[in-house]
């Protein structure tokens, strides 16, 4: 059961600002599985929430929105820049843009296992969304 | 039942999975972690319309932890009554900072005023689930 790609990895965090529960859900346990420790946002508000607090680490911000939240994806990625500049800033826009970009972590991240590929979690949140009632924001 | 557990990977057939509800993003995010440091699965949700999303769609759900206040139309209350009647089986666990102590909180099956001790809650939602069976 050696994996030639598994090591001793260390653990990064992931802020994920995702709006869609289902997507964010998804995108959070798949990289949780990969070995990543999330945090999860709602909305860009709360992201920034997250970010203030200087003392939690964040290494990573993926977000699969554009406008949720008094800032959009771009002024948190100005925000960050400004105030985090080491943080790495995925904006991905859209679902199935955020799940390529979590498969790419998982790739170059601390994969403690890669057990499902990111079209199976894209797979899965469609099947997801599409099965329930269109909820009201 | 089985086959829908099997359907994403990632799932576990022994973990027990806890809904988090709580719109302040520190608060879930540290109870959250409390939570899988214990080895449950959690999910999250910022307001009662995503918890029913969550428990519309495919992902099972053990225990549901809310706050009373919530932004939106429903407040946890009214959470946790809709899903007393909808899903009996479920267990749900209220907190809030607003509510006095001896508030009823009926249909929930604890209830934990603010400020909480965070292990004694993480600990009576273990003891909830442990009462489970699947």
């Amino acid at each position: 059961m050696t994996m030639a790609h598994q090591s001793p990895a260390v653990i990064q965090t992931v802020l994920l600002v995702e709006d869609e529960v289902i997507a964010r859900v998804m995108l959070a346990e798949y990289l949780r599985d990969c070995g990543y420790n999330v945090i999860e946002a709602a909305d860009t508000d709360e992201a920034l929430v997250v970010l203030q607090h200087a003392e939690i680490e964040v290494d990573v911000v993926l977000c699969g929105i554009s406008k949720t939240g008094s800032a959009g994806g771009f002024a948190l990625s100005q925000f960050i820049r400004s105030t985090r500049p080491w943080t790495h800033v995925v904006l991905a826009g859209n679902h199935a843009r955020a799940v390529d970009a979590a498969g790419e972590l998982c790739e170059a991240g601390p994969t403690l296992s890669k057990p499902y590929e990111p079209q199976v979690v894209l797979d899965r949140i469609k099947r997801l969304l599409a099965g329930r009632p269109k909820q009201k924001k | 039942m089985l086959d829908k557990v099997l359907s994403f990977p990632a799932a576990s057939l022994h973990s027990r999975n806890v809904l988090v509800v709580e719109d302040q993003v520190l608060t879930r995010m540290m109870v959250a972690d409390e939570l899988r440091r214990r080895g449950l699965k959690v999910l999250e949700a910022q307001n009662a319309h995503e918890a029913i999303a969550v428990l519309q769609s495919q992902v099972p759900v053990d225990l549901v932890f809310t706050d009373v206040r919530l932004p939106g139309s429903m407040d946890g209350l009214a959470l946790s009554r809709l899903l007393r009647e909808t899903l009996p089986e479920l267990k749900i666990v209220v907190t809030s900072g607003d509510l006095p102590v001896d508030t009823d909180v009926d249909p929930a099956d604890a209830f934990f005023p603010k400020p909480y001790d965070l292990r004694g809650i993480a600990g009576h939602i273990e003891e909830l689930l442990g009462e489970l069976r699947r």
